[in-house]
């Protein structure tokens, strides 16, 4: 008797094993509703759903394209470019979706900061046959992508081959071109030279590495100090305890203050190349999106 | 095995059966599977508000048995309740609540147990929503409104006696009795103390070494400033008195904290006891 019972649960499960392995999945009503999940902020169900999916057995070349499509691209709009970066790339060059993909995966790669694969990822394929307006696409991506490499030579190299028609394209190239003008002309200014104007003057150094406003504020608490320790000195000798309390303040001050400026520079240039580095990539984004609206 | 179900377009169609996969799912405690199952059927069903609206409540249930609270408000907020019915509607205007309740959003629970006042519920909901609206009320120290919202539940629990309801009555009375609420301190007065007399203000709230320090800090200062004008060293002296200047600002500022940690204690520990005894309560009204 149980021998039957578990024999007949075999087979049923067997059954409908089949049953499901057999009916064919309706991929456009799963990108569907993968598309719906993500649209009501169910991102754990999206990414749990999506991943089985693509796990799921029988599902052909084109449908798992589609969903890498779909998985790939949701994620790249929620700035998860590791994901998206993974699910693009494992979109067939035979897909429909393949041209969007291999923009958006380059992007991807940019904004993880492999630039070099993101380059090469692009180079990849000729797309002189799609059309003018593709391949000075391509160009345009890729000398950003060389920008932010610091790679001027290719940059000049692929601006040169550059001939969109395309107003918008021609726009975002020529700001480009000016952010590659920035990037070569911005000046490097010295650590050293600032920390020792700072030790002649103090806040001369921040001066010098474009921080005014931190300057005055810096020149005034070590003018302070120095006019506690002068007067305390004055007025009650080296040796009394008040003047040596100011001393030491002041000293420490004024060093903070040498060091402060010569840390500045480097901030200083840090942000000017992070946001121009910001407006390159948001240049490599806009005419992508506006092609593939 | 759910992802080939759901994926499976034969059952697709067929909510009875998506519903009892997904229940069955969420008895086995499958509850992240399940919350799939159940957007399914949302999904399939769009535009069947009721239906869609209990798939989302039993998603919500799959969310609280994981113990996220956060996102069961956000869940909710998809149901179209112009197109749901009373009953329905109180489900998800307590389910939300309870979320924010139970996330510490106590606002936005009170905001969300208002508009269940003028619903018509079934008496399990109107009892669940009133210890609720007590339990955020609690929360937000409003213990007299609190105590006024329990006793109106009292008067209209249907087919409880008159005796039954006076002894309940003295209950609540007893709960919310001024032994047992804390007596919060104030921090506008606080804040008085220490600007007639640095430390006064701490002294107050409790802390009356702290109170001590910040007096000695502003005292020496002072004498700082003294000694240094004396000597006629009067730079020092302008650097003394901002130095007693940041002093007695920080003495005033300082309370703001410590009446924050000192009341957040107070009401917790007693928020803690009268839910204890509100349990208790809510388990004699059948």
């Amino acid at each position: 008797m149980r021998k039957g019972i578990l024999l007949s649960l075999v087979f049923l499960l067997i059954v409908s094993g089949l049953k499901a392995q057999l009916v064919p999945i309706d991929i456009n009503k799963e990108s569907e509703f993968l598309l719906y999940l993500n649209g009501a902020e169910q991102h754990e169900d999206f990414d749990n759903y999506g991943d089985k999916l693509l796990l799921r057995e029988g599902l052909t070349a084109g449908q798992k394209d589609t969903l890498s499509y779909v998985i790939g691209i949701t994620n790249f709009q929620r700035k998860r470019f590791e994901k998206s970066a993974f699910h693009l790339s494992a979109v067939s060059d035979s897909s429909i979706f393949f041209i969007k993909s291999y923009f958006y995966k380059a992007i991807s790669f940019s904004e993880l900061k492999d630039y070099k694969k993101a380059f090469g990822l692009l180079d990849e394929y000729e797309l002189s046959s799609m059309g003018n307006d593709i391949n000075s696409l391509k160009l345009h991506e890729q000398s950003g992508i060389a920008l932010l490499m610091r790679d001027y030579t290719a940059f000049d190299t692929l601006s040169k081959s550059f001939n969109a028609t395309d107003t918008s394209l021609q726009s975002e190239h020529r700001l480009q071109l000016q952010y590659a003008e920035k990037l070569k002309t911005l000046k490097r200014k010295s650590p050293v030279v600032a920390g020792a104007l700072s030790a002649v003057i103090p806040g001369l150094g921040l001066v010098y590495s474009g921080n005014n406003g931190q300057a005055l504020s810096s020149f005034i608490r070590v003018a302070a100090m120095g006019a506690l320790s002068i007067e305390s000195l004055s007025k009650l000798g080296p040796t009394h305890p008040q003047f040596i309390a100011f001393a030491s303040l002041f000293s420490f001050f004024y060093i903070g203050n040498i060091w402060g400026s010569a840390l500045s520079v480097q901030i200083r240039q840090n942000e000017q190349t992070k946001e121009l580095d910001h407006n390159i990539m948001v240049g490599l984004h806009i005419p992508v999106d506006k092609l593939f609206q | 095995m759910v992802f080939i179900f759901l994926s499976t377009s034969c059952f697709s169609s067929e909510s009875d059966s998506l519903f009892a996969f997904a229940d069955q799912l969420y008895q086995q405690k499958q509850y992240s599977d399940a919350g799939i199952a159940y957007e399914r059927i949302a999904f399939e069903n769009t535009g069947k508000e009721e239906l869609v609206c209990i798939a989302l409540l039993k998603k919500s249930a799959c969310l609280k048995a994981m113990q996220k609270y956060e996102p069961i408000n956000i869940v909710l907020q998809r149901c179209n309740l112009n197109a749901i019915n009373d009953s329905l509607k109180a489900r998800v205007y307590f389910e939300r609540a309870l979320s924010c309740y139970l996330s510490n959003n106590f606002d936005q629970s009170k905001k969300l147990l208002q508009p269940l006042l003028s619903l018509n519920v079934t008496p399990e909901q109107d009892k669940a929503a009133a210890f609720l609206y007590s339990l955020t009320l609690n929360e937000l120290r409003d213990w007299e409104g609190s105590k006024m919202n329990l006793l109106q539940y009292i008067r209209r629990i249907p087919g409880a006696d008159e005796a039954k309801k006076a002894a309940l009555t003295s209950e609540i009375n007893e709960i919310y009795s001024k032994n047992n609420i804390p007596r919060l301190k104030s921090l506008k007065k606080a804040r008085l103390l220490s600007a007639i007399l640095p430390g006064m203000g701490q002294a107050y709230l409790g802390k009356a070494g702290r109170g001590a320090l910040n007096l000695s800090l502003i005292a020496l200062s002072g004498v700082f400033v003294y000694a240094n004008i004396i000597n006629e060293i009067y730079v020092a002296a302008a650097s003394g008195v901002y130095l007693t200047e940041a002093f007695y600002v920080g003495n005033i500022n300082q309370n703001k904290r410590i009446s924050r940690l000192r009341n957040d204690k107070k009401s917790d520990s007693a928020n803690n006891q009268i839910r204890i005894k509100l349990a208790a309560i809510n388990a004699q009204i059948k």
